[in-house]
């Protein structure tokens, strides 16, 4: 229980105090109304004696009361009405409020530190370490009490208006006080008279109420004088009278109104009125509007007796009651007339009273300090004088009654039960129990004596004879089963025992307990049992009881009183905490129930204060439930109470932790919580718009798009991708743009990328590089994507969504021009804003929303968040399962009409950084410049569109295709450069092409190619022309990626647009390519913010499968052919056709083979087959060969050589043949470069390795084959004719070569080493294969030869070797004829033949030159010899002994050698 | 104090991995309190691995028949050292499905309030499971405090002591797995499916 102000001896003692009524004549009444007041008003204050006073007991014991109070209550004649009563209580409560800005009073409790008084919710969790000491320091701290004054006022009224009973005297008027004023005619008349009056109202039956101690009532006349209007000598006079009639001790004048009312209104007097009639006052304005009753009630205390219409109603109450239970004593129907009148007579001077109040005046204002003394006087005097004598005296003859009758009348009493009653003793059950309880004695009867006299005992303090009258009471009732009357003698038995000094017996409880039970259970005496309930637990509570008091206290809440259930369950909730080792969960749960209790009782502040204080024990621990509906019912109640922010944040609370709560109930909490928000949004319309907090914004992935939405492709058109928040975010390939641009940049710029160089970001997201301002471009759109999460089941509409921002306008060419001005959010000639009128969000989706700015003005934008009306649709619950665009497609969704507007901030943080030291060890982040953007000026804006861009190729396929540039802002722009990974993917057409655009429908059917008819005759000779590579664009820069578009003096003008070809190649690779454009261009004029800007394009190519070219370039054995020239190959070419799709591609015709190289040129074609051209149907194969010779070569010029097999040449050296030619060429040597320079780097050091390369060289060639076909396709049944080039690359003699690139084979899976390979040393030795070709032999001989051995014995044959040096260096040849066979069976096949002459020639060749020997073999026998027997040897001139190695022998040169 | 050891959960993994009283802080401390080693988990001792299967089996089956015999609806917590629920479950009868909608917060609070008691009975017994600590209307609270100061809470409507002693031990030995997983956090809500399946299992 709560500490209280009083000690539990104050509260008991002032609980039973002396009554004593009061009447006043009407003058009377209205000398004390002067000061506002009655006179029963008058006095109060001034009713607690202070000093002791003596008495006598029977037995003539001296007995000292201390502190005595008495009550002095006007008459009034009907009883309380429970409702009133209730009514009276509940304002009593309800105005009790703890007061604000106390000091917080915090009790420490286990693990919670608990704050009891005011609102601020606060708890902590030390765990159990410190428990023991926060333990500890509970029962020694001063600062755990905990106040509930509310309580108290309670409890006090309800003291005060507990309802005379008749089993017991405590609250029956012990005195009268007959008050007249002296200014009356004939005071002593009106004496009379009100002593009459008072007679009547005791005796006659008509008045039941209020009710009387002894018949013979103390009297005590007092005659009332105002100083400031009536003479003193009359008064003195009148009082003398009085004094001989009433004697000394009977009567008092008592002097009031000394003060002139007008004068020394400024001087402070106290006014000790104020404590007790503050209360009184409100509940006096209720009554206005307590209906009849409370109007007959004033005129009753009006006239202080009124006749018919008291009784009429008693009439009504009994008509009304009767029917009640017949053991509610205190019902007014039964005991009518009991009211103890205190509050109902107060009402009437309070009525005036609050009428001056509203005037301003105070209470006692004719009143001054010595008036003060006066009324304490005559209190004091009345008390000594009158009142304890008189008690006394009826102590004394009670008890003398009692003594007379013990011996007589108590035995036959006794005996008289026995005699008649005694049969029935043993029957009695329960029941009888029961009914025998509701005995009645009448009110002279002698049991009650002793509980008279025991009640008046215990009013004087002397509890020590109380108890024991109390005691014997007790055992009387118990003996004649009046339970009624047993409870209330065991209640008091036990009060006084406890209040006896020196405590000889303890507290007998069990004294309580019976009581109560016998008051609730048996006589259903609700009030009853709580004053037992509240006189025992303040006792507990003093023992230290506090589980005992808390049971109590639990045990009497019930459903009839929510305010009795309420305080008590606090009361109980409160006792818990004070337990020794305090029971924090017990007090929140029971706080909970008090507040329920509270808030059904009207409560709302109580109902209030108990959630909150129960908050702190469930906040922040996952008892989501609980938690929600705390916060629930504080918002509730906050919001009656008018508290709209603590309802908003306590709603908030519900909404956003992660709730457990089913859909319906989210619903409902949802709309209280917009309603709420509604009402304080209206209530302070102008105020900042508050923070929203649904739904959630995962603001980390937010993205900005800079930039319109791209133009959808229109017929044939098709507009570039560009890149849009469609995309997802891909690193790789946004790493691939960063490097196409870098590219761009750098040959803009001349080879070097500007330091200040930043890739241009269309596209912020949470993977971007957000670390600088982004820059966007004045009078295009800025799209924000917000990404909102609606963690609810139900879903939630936003309306009239859009961005919030601010700008700061900034003219950037301008320097000086720093002046900043804020604007607002709105004004939409700078920003315009584009606001989404609906926006639904289904239960628990995460959905995006798109947001657009357009800047009409550069400057700084900052971009704050969203503002939206936040709102849920109707049926929330219904449209659950229902797709959500069905509503869309309405159009109006069906908002209920519930929505406020607010709004978020979008706060993203950037990444953290960790790149010093310090960095690393403390946590930091990053800016994030996402939503801060730089509107800079206009810049040029191009669009690009292809028409008649394929999405299907074969490999190597030529497809002629149209780019249409547009610029589509005010701005001219320029120096527009296209970069691609696959730059030999496409081409716009070399220098030499003719510019003139053809429309693209002109040329639908023609070629891609440029031809030209042939004559017949040149069939399979070779064509020649010759182009270099720089008229195509190739070879030019350093990077070949990087393509400048033939723009018209390189300018495009706002609005205009140019069309110009463009040539596509299949990739060789069949699959499906995705390759990326990027546009570069400029602006004419440079600004400082923006240099360039890009545009993106990601073309999807699906090529199938088309020819597969192999070739093999060879040397020919004829060392010299027709001019007589010594170096001249082989070509052959493989051509398959590897198409596998039978349905489309019918055949496939090789059209023309063309070879380009700076030294080779094809020369003629080798027929082999006598096909007129070569048709490939499906898996076909075919060979071809050529011829190729060494030609002149210019620098840097390719001569191109046609083999034309149809009747139309394609002039290879022109667009577009020759722009792919030499785009793949670039890449090929790209591959290589980037090869050979891994070589070089690692062999470099080596001396050797010049000669290797010489060595190289000379098997190498630099020819390059181009395969032109054409393909028959059959689509839609229309024969199509596509046509196509491969190209092969030969490199090597006798190394095959591919048109398509060779796939490596995925290397198996190795260990991974951890140490660094051992660099593998480039071959410092040619291979012997690579020496074997760098001399090439042949033998000239007959291929038989006659002879006659019959003449001659030796046949000598003439034979010719012919040495040709393949290299570019001179060479040392060594030609050693010594037989030496290593194989015996040639020598056994063959026999043997011997050369004659010199058999070791040296000699030098020199680079190209072919050398002939002039050798002689000489035979014996007829037979067939081989005679490639020579090994030639070779080195290279300058090296010296290095190198030398045989010569591979090639053919075995037969010769027959006849006999003739 | 029990409540001073460093590392509760380290008992409970004692408590599973040598079912033994193991002469480590266990055994100390249950010296030290005067509370004799629990005999091996709930009498339950033995070749664990094996046989614990064969019990959960016996268990369940016992379980379901009580449940299924009765129309009575439980509501069960376990409750962590900072008075935090870690893992909730309910069972309302089967006639009553989502009836109780509204008092659902009620549970928490009734489990929530017998804490004090549980914690005041749990010194006075030298059981783990603390029989019924608590009553409030028609709820019974019954409680069970690990070696680790875990306490399930269990309230019911109808008293059934065996039926729910077995439960607590049951959930105890899952309990313990569960904890014994080192992602696991001490004293955080348990959201694992395979804890909820087990639990929920005999009921279904």
């Amino acid at each position: 229980m709560a500490q209280c102000v009083q000690s539990v001896q104050e509260f008991l003692q002032d609980a039973f105090v002396p009554l004593v009524a009061a009447l006043c004549s009407d003058e009377a009444e209205r000398l004390t109304r002067r000061n506002g007041l009655s006179f029963a008003e008058l006095v109060k204050p001034f009713c607690r004696l202070t000093s002791e006073v003596h008495m006598r007991d029977p037995n003539n014991q001296l007995h000292i009361i201390k502190n005595l109070k008495i009550a002095v209550n006007n008459i009034i004649t009907h009883p309380p009405q429970p409702g009133a009563i209730r009514k009276l209580l509940n304002d009593v409560v309800s105005v009790s409020q703890p007061a604000e800005g106390l000091v917080a009073n915090v009790i420490t409790a286990g693990d919670y530190d608990l704050n009891i008084s005011d609102r601020s919710i606060k708890a902590s969790v030390p765990w159990y370490s410190n428990w023991k000491e926060t333990l500890m320091e509970l029962n020694t701290s001063t600062f755990y009490t905990a106040t509930t004054p509310w309580f108290e006022s309670y409890r006090e009224s309800f003291l005060q208006s507990m309802p005379a009973s008749d089993h017991e005297f405590l609250n029956h008027y012990v005195a009268c006080m007959l008050v007249v004023s002296s200014s009356e005619p004939e005071p002593v008349e009106q004496f009379l008279k009100l002593s009459q009056e008072q007679h009547r109202i005791q005796h006659s039956s008509d008045y039941l109420y209020p009710k009387w101690f002894i018949p013979n009532t103390l009297k005590y006349y007092v005659l009332l004088h105002d100083v400031s209007a009536g003479e003193e000598q009359r008064a003195d006079s009148i009082y003398e009278e009085m004094k001989q009639r009433y004697g000394t001790q009977g009567c008092y004048l008592l002097k009031i109104n000394s003060r002139v009312s007008n004068r020394g209104v400024d001087e402070q007097i106290p006014d000790p009125w104020s404590q007790y009639l503050q209360k009184n006052s409100i509940q006096n304005q209720e009554s206005y509007e307590d209906g009849p009753y409370t109007v007959i009630s004033n005129k009753s205390a009006d006239h202080l007796i009124s006749d018919g219409l008291d009784i009429d109603i008693r009439v009504d109450g009994l008509s009304n009651n009767f029917k009640a239970h017949p053991l509610q004593l205190d019902h007014p129907s039964d005991t009518s007339g009991t009211l103890d009148g205190t509050d109902f007579i107060k009402t009437t001077p309070s009525l005036h009273e609050s009428k001056k109040s509203s005037s301003g005046t105070p209470h006692g204002a004719c009143l001054t300090l010595t008036d003060h003394d006066r009324i304490r006087q005559f209190i004091q005097e009345f008390t000594f004088r009158g009142l304890l004598p008189h008690i006394e005296k009826t102590i004394r003859q009670l008890n003398d009654q009692l003594i007379s009758r013990k011996g007589l009348s108590r035995s036959l009493f006794s005996a008289t039960k026995k005699w008649f009653g005694g049969g029935k003793v043993p029957e009695k059950s329960i029941n009888e129990l029961k009914n025998t309880s509701g005995l009645l004695y009448p009110p002279e009867a002698p049991e009650l004596q002793i509980r008279k006299m025991a009640d008046l005992c215990f009013l004087v303090q002397h509890y020590e004879l109380a108890y024991s009258c109390y005691h014997t009471a007790k055992k009387d009732f118990l003996n004649d089963q009046a339970m009624f009357y047993a409870a209330g003698a065991l209640e008091m038995a036990a009060v006084s025992a406890f209040l006896q000094p020196g405590a000889p017996r303890p507290y007998p409880a069990h004294y309580m307990d019976t009581a109560i039970q016998t008051y609730r259970d048996i006589c259903k005496n609700m009030v009853l049992a709580e004053r037992c309930v509240l006189l025992s637990a303040e006792i507990l509570k003093s023992q230290s009881k506090y589980s005992e008091a808390a049971a109590l206290l639990i045990r009497l809440t019930s459903e009839d009183s929510d305010l009795r259930s309420a305080l008590l369950l606090e009361q109980a909730a409160h006792c818990f905490i004070n337990m020794k080792s305090p029971m924090v969960r017990k007090f929140a749960f029971h706080m909970i129930l008090a507040g329920h209790r509270f808030s059904k009782a009207g409560q709302k502040k109580h109902a209030l204060r108990c959630y909150c204080q129960a908050m702190q024990v469930y906040k922040g621990k996952g008892w989501s439930l609980a938690e929600d509906h705390i916060n629930f019912t504080i918002g509730r109640q906050s919001f009656t109470l008018r508290q709209l922010d603590n309802a908003v944040s306590a709603f908030r609370h519900i909404l956003i932790n992660d709730s457990k709560q089913p859909a319906a109930q989210q619903g409902a909490f949802l709309r209280e919580y917009l309603y709420v928000y509604k009402n304080v949004t209206q209530l302070s319309p102008d105020g900042p718009l508050p923070q929203l907090p649904l739904p959630y914004i995962n603001s980390s992935a937010t993205r900005v798009f800079f930039g319109h939405n791209r133009r959808p492709a229109e017929g044939e058109k098709q507009a570039a991708t560009h890149i849009s928040l469609d995309q997802e975010y891909d690193s790789e390939s946004s790493q691939q743009w960063k490097e196409l641009e870098e590219q761009v940049v750098a040959v803009a710029n001349k080879g070097i990328i500007p330091s200040n160089f930043q890739p241009t970001q269309y596209c912020l997201n949470s993977y971007s590089d957000n670390s600088r301002f982004p820059l966007a471009v004045v009078e295009e759109p800025i799209t924000v994507e917000v990404a909102f999460r609606n963690p609810l089941k139900v879903p939630l509409l936003l309306t009239d969504l859009s961005l919030l921002w601010k700008f700061q306008p900034k003219d950037f060419n301008v320097k000086h021009n720093e002046e900043t001005k804020e604007l607002g959010v709105c004004g939409s000639d700078v920003i315009g804003a584009e606001v989404i009128a609906e926006f639904l969000i289904n239960s628990e989706e995460t959905k995006m929303a798109r947001l657009k700015l357009f800047p009409h003005q550069t400057g700084e934008l900052h971009i704050l968040g969203v503002v939206y009306n936040l709102g849920t649709i109707q049926g929330s619950t219904a449209l659950d399962g229902l797709d959500p665009s069905i509503g869309m497609q309405t159009g109006k969704l069906v908002s209920n009409g519930l929505s406020v507007r607010g709004r978020q901030d979008l706060e993203i943080q950037g990444p953290r950084l960790n790149n010093t030291k310090e960095e690393k060890t403390s946590i930091k982040y990053g800016p994030d410049r996402r939503l801060d953007p730089i509107i800079t000026e206009e810049m040029p804006l191009l669009e690009v569109f292809f028409i008649n861009f394929p999405t299907g190729l074969l490999c190597g396929e030529i497809r002629k295709a149209y780019v249409e540039f547009v610029n589509v802002s005010k701005c001219p722009l320029t120096a527009l450069k296209v970069v691609s990974k696959h730059p030999e993917f496409f081409t716009f057409g070399g220098n030499t092409a003719i510019l003139t655009p053809l429309s693209p429908s002109a040329s639908e059917n023609c070629s891609a190619y440029k031809t030209v008819v042939t004559d017949s005759t040149s069939l399979h000779t070779a064509l020649l022309s010759s182009a270099s590579s720089g008229d195509f664009g190739v070879g030019t820069g350093s990077q070949p990626e990087v393509i400048h578009v033939p723009l018209l003096d390189s300018v495009l003008l706002p609005g205009a647009s140019v069309q110009l070809p463009m040539w596509l190649r299949g990739p060789d690779e069949e699959g499906v390519h995705e390759i990326n454009f990027l546009f570069y261009y400029e602006s004419i004029r440079k600004h400082s913010k923006m240099c360039h800007r890009v545009l993106r394009h990601t073309a999807v190519i699906c090529t199938s499968r088309s020819l597969n070219v192999r070739a093999t370039v060879s040397r020919s054995n004829a060392l010299e052919d027709e001019e007589g020239r010594g170096d001249n190959m082989l070509v052959f070419v493989d051509v398959e056709n590897i198409n596998t799709s039978e349905t489309g591609v019918k055949e496939f015709h090789v059209v023309q083979v063309s070879s380009n190289s700076k030294h080779w040129k094809l020369q003629k074609s080798v027929k082999v087959s006598e096909d007129k051209d070569t048709k490939l149907a499906s898996r076909e194969r075919a060979k071809l060969c050529f011829k190729a010779v060494r030609c002149k070569s210019f620098d840097e010029t390719y001569t191109f050589a046609d083999i034309v097999f149809g009747n139309e040449q394609i002039i290879s050296s022109a667009s577009p043949c020759a722009d792919f030619f030499f785009r793949s060429l670039s890449s090929q040597l790209k591959r290589a470069h980037v090869q050979s320079n891994t070589h070089a780097s690692q062999a470099a050091a080596k001396q050797s390795f010049e000669a290797v390369r010489l060595i190289q060289k000379c098997s190498e060639v630099d020819l390059n084959i181009v395969v032109l076909w054409k393909a028959y396709v059959v689509e839609d049944s229309k024969q199509l004719i596509l046509e196509g080039q491969h190209h092969v690359a030969l490199h090597t003699i006798g190394k095959e070569a591919f048109s398509f690139p060779q796939k490596l084979e995925q290397p198996e899976m190795v260990l991974l080493k951890f140490f660094r390979p051992e660099n593998t040393p480039a071959p410092t030795r040619p291979t012997p294969e690579q020496l074997s070709n760098l001399i090439k032999t042949s033998l000239r001989y007959p291929e038989s030869f006659n002879h006659s051995f019959h003449q001659k014995s030796l046949c000598l044959v003439p034979v010719t070797l012919l040495l040709s040096n393949c290299s570019q260096a001179d060479v040392d040849v060594i030609i050693d004829l010594r037989h030496k066979t290593t194989s015996p069976e040639a020598l056994e096949v063959h026999g043997s033949f011997t050369w004659l002459g010199q058999t070791q020639y040296k000699l030098q060749l020199k680079s190209q030159e072919v050398y002939s020997l002039q050798l002689k073999a000489c035979f014996v026998h007829t037979g067939v010899y081989n005679l490639g027997t020579p090994r030639v040897f070779a080195k290279l001139a300058d090296q010296v002994t290095l190198f030398e190695t045989s010569q591979q022998n090639s053919m075995p040169a037969l010769i027959i050698i006849n006999n003739i | 104090m029990r409540n001073h050891l460093a590392e509760p959960r380290l008992l409970e993994r004692a408590a599973l991995s040598c079912y033994q009283p193991p002469p480590t802080a266990l055994g100390r401390t249950l010296a030290r309190f005067g509370r004799p080693p629990p005999s091996p988990p709930l009498g339950r001792g033995g070749a664990i691995s094996l046989r614990r299967n064969r019990c959960r089996h016996e268990i369940t089956g016992d379980r379901s028949i009580i449940l299924k015999t009765m129309s009575a609806s439980f509501y069960f917590v376990i409750v962590g050292h900072h008075d935090n629920p870690v893992f909730e479950t309910e069972w309302l009868p089967p006639g009553k499905v989502e009836s109780k909608d509204d008092h659902r917060h009620l549970n928490q609070f009734i489990a929530h309030a017998a804490l004090d008691l549980v914690d005041e009975n749990m010194w006075l017994s030298n059981n783990m499971y603390l029989k019924t600590v608590d009553k409030f209307n028609e709820w019974f609270v019954s409680a069970f405090v690990t070696a680790g100061h875990m306490r399930f809470i269990m309230l019911h409507d109808v008293r059934q002591e065996d039926g729910i002693k077995n439960f607590f031990s049951d959930v105890y030995d899952l309990y313990i797995k569960f904890a014994m997983n080192p992602f696991y956090e001490p004293n955080s809500p348990i959201r694992s499916n395979a804890i909820n399946l087990n639990i929920l299992f005999p009921k279904f």
